[in-house]
């Protein structure tokens, strides 16, 4: 039973006391002289009238204020208390890495549980005075533990974390950290991991003044681990299913792995690769016989992290995808439909306005729209491309928008900057539109819009004048997400059709707008990573979502219709049941080549920036245990006073 | 003088050897007595003079101014009576209560004062009642009844179950015999019917100077409770249920200095004396200095 439950028990017994006082009264009889006086002043007070009669009694008085203590005291009351001068204790901010290169077993357990013992370390270390915080991460970070001086909550926020199988995000946790450390003015972070992310070399300036010191956990170990799994549908032959996968040696020796591929235990492919130190190498299995199936790949020796040995991946049977282009040219209607999944179809901008007018676009069959040189202001209500336009909606031009118009809703709409030769400096190369280690190197773009920044918009391509290309999800109320892939340069006005990556990354958006806008292509999931499906509305059953270790997780479906999950910590094959029917097998696996380096950091690098210790610290205080003590002294006293009259 | 006594010890005694009961009313006794009347008659204590008129006794005639004067004087002697010593006692049970002991302390002033009287020669008589009179000291003077009253008042108790009836107390006590001189009446005034009628019974009766003393203890005058009590009246057994507080602590207080103002206004109006005692005061001082002070003794 929680504190604060109790304190609700408590609280019937206040009036449940009074009422005790008056049926339980028992009244010490006392022989007078006469009592012809006192009967004369009872009559004056009235005091047989109840109030009257609890007005001034002590001992109640007392009982009374002994509940309320404890009432108090059960409900846990905190208050932020700020101390001064040198009395005041240092705070300390545990940062514990649980991704899953912390599973790796060192001589004395794994990475993990040496990090636990390390974090005892600390608050064992600590001063009666100092605070301490526990912040736990992985690619999110969760404050297990505010700023208290309470060690055995420390020690069980330690003692609760688990090991998981997710990647890791340093940055996430770092601006947690700073924001409990900020608020702890100045707190030490003191970071116990093993350091495998990359550095962070361009922070908030904020970020760069915490106080950071570095537990570095584990030994160098070698491993070799699965960092890339991936199906593609052959470019020519729809039918051929392409199984990709890339592993990488993070040991210092080269090693000669092999790679199954499995039905379950059914073996059904080998490849050995030969890895040199410090390398990944591919392999593509044939996965066209495969369709529908989800499959195992694993790899031997997988060394010291076992979460990097195995991957899953879903080979679903081809769909063609039909794709509408407004205001296009013959060029890129030939460029798609050179794939043979691939449909297009080209209709001029005017068309389209006239479809989107009468309805006939609702109906329209089309997976993906593409809208090539000009767009309408308004997005459709599916998956689209934008090349060199973009629409005109709030999420992208509502600071612009504002800025320009005063607010008149008169006002044109203004359209987004242009910048002039950008060049191109940074790109992502994880993003799935970028697959198959597409490089922008050589990209050459005479002009472009520039993307702002905003929360609904991530960008994939970044250049000297900002932003010109990205992704943009739009949620409509009561309707599924739509996603929106925008290039703000036109292909004619850039080198790229003459670029390798041109037909590569073309084919990379259609798969993913089909796929996220509810076409189907085949998809990978990472540890961490949310699992979303859209349901048809006909399944009325219970959904329920099964994690490889057969856990079963209610889930709901929302207005879009769709349904998610997103404690995906293990990696295997996750199952969404409706009912006893199983509906999709969601395939999830590591695939970070930061976990699979697992070879310790020395140390980590964000910031030179120092901060002046702190001198005044805020903390929560919890007030139970002066409530408790309040109450305990009430009960002397009001023991002592019954006595007291009883001698009398 | 008794060898022993526990209500008056002796160097108390001596003290009160000299005391006389004093009265200002013109008093008339049976018996000629030690006490100087203030009716002129016929003692040789000269008082005045005054001129002769017709059928005044010729021997008190002064033959020395109608020499000097030649005038007829008459010399006038202040007449010596005995004093009546009326003591009423309050017995009932409530009396005995409180420490000191309220019926103690009566005891101590009817002692001293019948004492003081027997030694002067007046005529004392005591009585005690709580619901009904008992005369427990017949009218007696002179010193060999010192012995008697002592001890009278020393074998007399309270009547536990008797509940007090003020009223017919001093009825009877005035029926029995004609106030004169002075009554002393001592209770604690705890009877639920009243006062009034009592003390009326006292100065319808004679001629005498009535001496009220309220005689209460100090555990009634502030009392020291707590919590929740059931108070029970010693005599009649009616309880009353309180919950001891400051607010009823003050109306205790209020009702108490009301019941005293009360009785003090009464006998005021009727020409008695109304003296109030704790039983927490010192009783040789309330006898020595206080009386003194207050006309009673000289």
């Amino acid at each position: 039973m929680s504190f604060e439950v109790f304190a609700w028990l408590l609280v019937p017994l206040v009036p449940a006391l009074i009422a005790l006082y008056f049926l339980k009264l028992k009244r010490r009889e006392v022989m007078v002289s006469s009592t012809f006086l006192w009967k004369k002043s009872l009559e004056d007070l009235h005091v047989n009238s109840p109030f009257q009669r609890l007005r001034r009694s002590l001992l109640l008085l007392l009982q009374l204020l002994v509940l309320i203590g404890l009432i108090l005291a059960a409900s846990r009351p905190v208050t932020s208390w700020t101390e001064g001068g040198e009395e005041a204790g240092r705070s300390t901010v545990l940062l514990i890495d649980n991704s899953a290169s912390m599973n790796v077993r060192e001589t004395d357990g794994t990475r993990l549980q040496i990090a636990r013992r390390k974090a005892h370390d600390v608050i064992a270390g600590m001063k009666e005075k100092d605070l301490g915080c526990v912040i736990v991460f992985s690619n999110r970070a969760t404050l297990l533990q505010p700023l208290t001086r309470d060690r055995a909550r420390l020690r069980a926020a330690i003692g609760s974390i688990q090991p998981t199988s997710r990647p890791t995000d340093f940055l996430t946790a770092l601006e947690t950290a700073q924001s409990v450390a900020e608020a702890a003015r100045g707190a030490e972070v003191v970071v116990l991991s093993d350091g495998s992310f990359e550095e962070l070399s361009k922070v908030a300036p904020e970020l760069e003044r915490v106080q950071l010191t570095f537990i570095a956990i584990g030994a160098d170990r070698p491993n070799v681990g699965i960092v890339e799994l991936d199906v593609n549908r052959d470019f020519s032959r729809a039918q051929r299913a392409e199984i990709f996968v890339a592993v990488q040696n993070s040991g210092p020796d080269p090693v000669s792995a092999t790679v199954n591929l499995l039905d379950g235990d059914q073996l059904l492919d080998v490849a050995v690769l030969e890895l040199a130190p410090g390398r990944s190498s591919p392999h593509i299995f044939d996965g066209s016989t495969y369709s529908g199936r989800v499959l195992r790949v694993e790899v031997e020796p997988g060394g010291a992290l076992a979460d990097d040995d195995e991957g899953w991946v879903r080979v679903d049977p081809p769909r063609p995808v039909d794709i509408l282009l407004v205001g296009s040219d013959w060029f890129l209607e030939r460029l798609i439909s050179v794939r043979p999944l691939y449909k297009a179809r080209r209709i001029t901008l005017e068309t389209y306005r006239a479809m989107a007018e009468d309805g006939r676009l609702d109906d329209d069959p089309a997976d993906v729209i593409i809208f090539d040189g000009a767009a309408p202001d308004a997005p459709p209500e599916r998956s689209a491309l934008y090349i060199g336009c973009h629409p005109r909606i709030p999420e992208l031009l509502g600071e612009v928008e504002g800025a320009a118009s005063d607010g008149n809703p008169d006002d044109p709409p203004r359209r987004l900057e242009r910048v002039e030769m950008p060049a191109i400096f940074d790109w992502d190369q994880v993003h799935p539109v970028n697959r198959g280690f597409i490089n922008f190197a050589d990209l050459l773009v005479t002009e472009s819009f520039v993307f702002p920044e905003g929360p609904r918009y991530h960008s994939f391509i970044e250049s000297t004048g900002g932003s010109i290309a990205g992704t943009l999800v739009l949620t409509p109320p009561e309707k599924p997400s739509v996603s929106l892939v925008l290039l703000g340069f036109g292909i004619e006005e850039s080198n790229w059709p003459w670029l390798p990556s041109f037909p590569m990354f073309f084919s990379n958006v259609i798969t993913w707008l089909g796929s996220v806008g509810g076409g189907t292509a085949e998809e990978r999931y990472r540890t961490g990573s949310p699992l979303v499906a859209t349901l048809p509305p006909d399944v009325t059953a219970e959904l329920i979502f099964r994690d490889p270790d057969g856990n079963e997780i209610p889930a709901q479906r929302n207005r879009a219709g769709e349904v998610s999950h997103t404690e995906t910590d293990r990696r295997g094959v996750y199952e969404l049941l409706a009912g006893e029917q199983v509906l999709e097998r969601f395939p999830v696996s590591l695939l970070d080549h930061g976990e699979s380096r697992i070879t310790p950091g020395k140390e980590i690098r964000v910031g030179s920036g120092q901060i002046a210790e702190a001198t005044d610290v805020p903390e929560t205080r919890e007030l139970w245990k002066w409530f408790a003590s309040l109450a305990l002294i009430f009960v002397l006293l009001e023991w002592w006073l019954y006595n007291r009259r009883m001698t009398i | 003088m008794p060898a022993t006594t526990t209500l008056l010890d002796k160097d108390f005694i001596t003290r009160i050897e000299q005391l006389e009961l004093v009265s200002r009313k013109v008093i008339s006794g049976k018996l000629k007595g030690e006490r100087r009347s203030k009716r002129r008659g016929q003692s040789t204590e000269f008082a005045d003079y005054r001129q002769y008129v017709h059928g005044d006794d010729t021997r008190f005639l002064d033959w020395n101014i109608y020499g000097r004067l030649d005038r007829l004087f008459l010399r006038l002697y202040e007449e010596q009576e005995d004093l009546g010593v009326n003591i009423l006692v309050d017995r009932s049970a409530s009396m005995r209560f409180g420490d000191p002991d309220k019926f103690d302390y009566a005891r101590r002033i009817a002692a001293a004062l019948g004492y003081i009287g027997l030694v002067n020669q007046d005529r004392v008589r005591v009585g005690a009642f709580s619901d009904h009179l008992d005369m427990v000291f017949a009218p007696a003077r002179g010193r060999r009844q010192i012995w008697k009253l002592l001890e009278t008042l020393e074998n007399l108790s309270t009547e536990d179950g008797h509940v007090t009836d003020l009223a017919r107390g001093c009825r009877e006590f005035a029926l029995s015999q004609r106030l004169f001189g002075i009554t002393i009446f001592i209770s604690d005034f705890f009877d639920r019917s009243g006062f009034e009628g009592a003390l009326r019974y006292l100065i319808s009766r004679g001629a005498s100077e009535t001496y009220v003393f309220h005689v209460m203890a100090p555990q009634e005058l502030d009392p020291e409770l707590t919590g929740d009590l059931s108070l029970v009246d010693v005599e009649d057994g009616v309880v009353a249920e309180v919950s001891i507080s400051q607010p009823l602590l003050k109306s205790y207080q209020r009702n108490l200095n009301a019941f005293r103002a009360e009785i003090q206004e009464y006998c005021s109006r009727r020409g008695m004396h109304y003296v109030f005692s704790s039983t927490g005061v010192p009783f040789d001082r309330l006898i020595l200095d206080y009386l003194r002070r207050r006309g009673l003794l000289r």
